[in-house]
């Protein structure tokens, strides 16, 4: 006997969900006892951005990624620096009509080399991305997610057979953390994190450095100590500065100093590629060889300088970058 | 069985009853936005003017009853 409850199980939250109810995510609803989502094929934000503004430093660099997001998140982070479309309903949001025909016709027709489902989280718009990125693959062109990474690993697993690169923001290396500014938890996303990597996605690290809650250097020490342990030195890892937005207006932005220290302390503590973002700070965004100091890539903002890399090696010394390069 | 047993018995019960309630009262809290309710009459008229989809969602399952919920 069906009681028409139904239980989503894209993420750790596990929504149950009565008649005509919505998840906490805000896109996927009970609809006559069957889970529907409110967003396939109708994102709220459609750009063709860098893609190092993602921020993905190795993949592609200096091409465009077609970007796109639907409203909602399965996060609601107190801080979220993209709050206007995260934290509406979709029928609040101004939304197109882009099925991922579409999306891939365009990306392909605006010379972008990836598309990336980003702004809010791919997470919410599962179903959307997945077959967008199926056909973009078929196309030649590569998909990218953005996300918190709070996910269950079954989905995940899917989701990563037609995935080719993604930036995964650990906000903190605290449980509290999470449940505290964030509605989440901490462990779904380190196992995210680790899962993709296994199943060959090109992995990038975003962690926002808000000053005062997550900004303890024994939290970036912890961190960097994870990826090291987890998935060793050489996937990248961005340090971004924050801009008081959202319910989090009363704090400052975050300081040059305290992103420069923890660049500083990231590749003391042996990673390889450390990068700071949403700040120009000197020789922050270049690339460097691990092992013989050299400049491979030179970047500022989102321009892309010199490159020294011949077929994903330094051209100096021949030393493997870890990327998807061409 | 002796009164040190049934005691001990009692104890762990009592400890893994209060584990589940910590652990499910952490589950929703961690889903406390879930369960809003939507307005359909909106939402089926978003849906016709193209604005919103109802496609169908993968990885949910129905449930007896709530309670069946993990």
């Amino acid at each position: 006997m069906n009681s028409g409850f139904v239980q989503c199980q894209l993420c750790p939250k596990q929504c149950v969900l009565g008649l005509s109810e919505r998840g906490d995510c805000r896109t996927r609803i009970n609809y006559r006892g069957e889970l529907k989502t409110l967003v396939y094929g109708k994102p709220c934000t459609v750009h063709k951005d860098p893609v190092e503004k993602k921020p993905m430093f190795h993949f592609l660099p200096g091409s465009y990624a077609f970007s796109l997001a639907t409203a909602g998140c399965n996060l609601h982070c107190k801080f979220c620096q993209n709050w206007e479309i995260s934290q509406i309903n979709p029928e609040d949001a101004h939304n197109q009509d882009l099925p991922p025909e579409k999306v891939v016709e365009y990306a392909a027709a605006n010379g972008c080399r990836s598309i990336a489902y980003t702004y809010s989280d791919p997470v919410i718009f599962y179903e959307y991305t997945y077959d967008s990125a199926a056909l973009a693959r078929k196309a030649g062109i590569k998909n990218i997610l953005v996300t918190a990474g709070f996910i269950n690993e079954k989905p995940l697993r899917k989701l990563c057979e037609v995935t080719d690169g993604a930036n995964i923001d650990i906000k903190a290396m605290s449980e509290d953390y999470y449940r505290d500014y964030c509605g989440g938890q901490l462990e779904p996303v380190l196992k995210a994190v680790k899962v993709s990597v296994e199943l060959g996605v090109m992995v990038e690290i975003t962690n926002l450095i808000v000053p005062t809650l997550n900004d303890d250097p024994e939290l970036i020490k912890k961190l960097c100590g994870w990826l090291l342990e987890n998935i060793g030195p050489d996937y990248p890892l961005h340090f971004s500065r924050f801009f008081p937005l959202y319910q989090m207006r009363n704090l400052p932005v975050t300081p040059e100093g305290t992103l420069a220290k923890a660049r500083e302390t990231a590749l003391g503590l042996g990673l390889h590629h450390v990068y700071i973002g949403n700040v120009r700070i000197e020789g922050a965004e270049d690339t460097y060889c691990p092992s013989c100091k050299k400049k491979l890539i030179e970047r500022q903002g989102y321009f892309v300088g010199e490159v020294n890399l011949v077929n994903g090696a330094c051209k100096f010394c021949g030393a493997a970058i870890k990327g998807v390069w061409g | 069985m002796s009164g040190n047993a049934r005691f001990g018995l009692m104890v762990s019960a009592t400890l893994v009853l209060l584990a589940l309630l910590v652990a499910s009262g952490e589950r929703k809290e961690l889903r406390a936005g879930a369960g809003a309710r939507v307005d359909l009459k909106r939402i089926e008229q978003q849906v016709s003017e193209g604005k919103l989809s109802l496609h169908p969602g993968e990885f949910y399952r129905k449930l007896k009853s709530p309670e069946e919920a993990e």
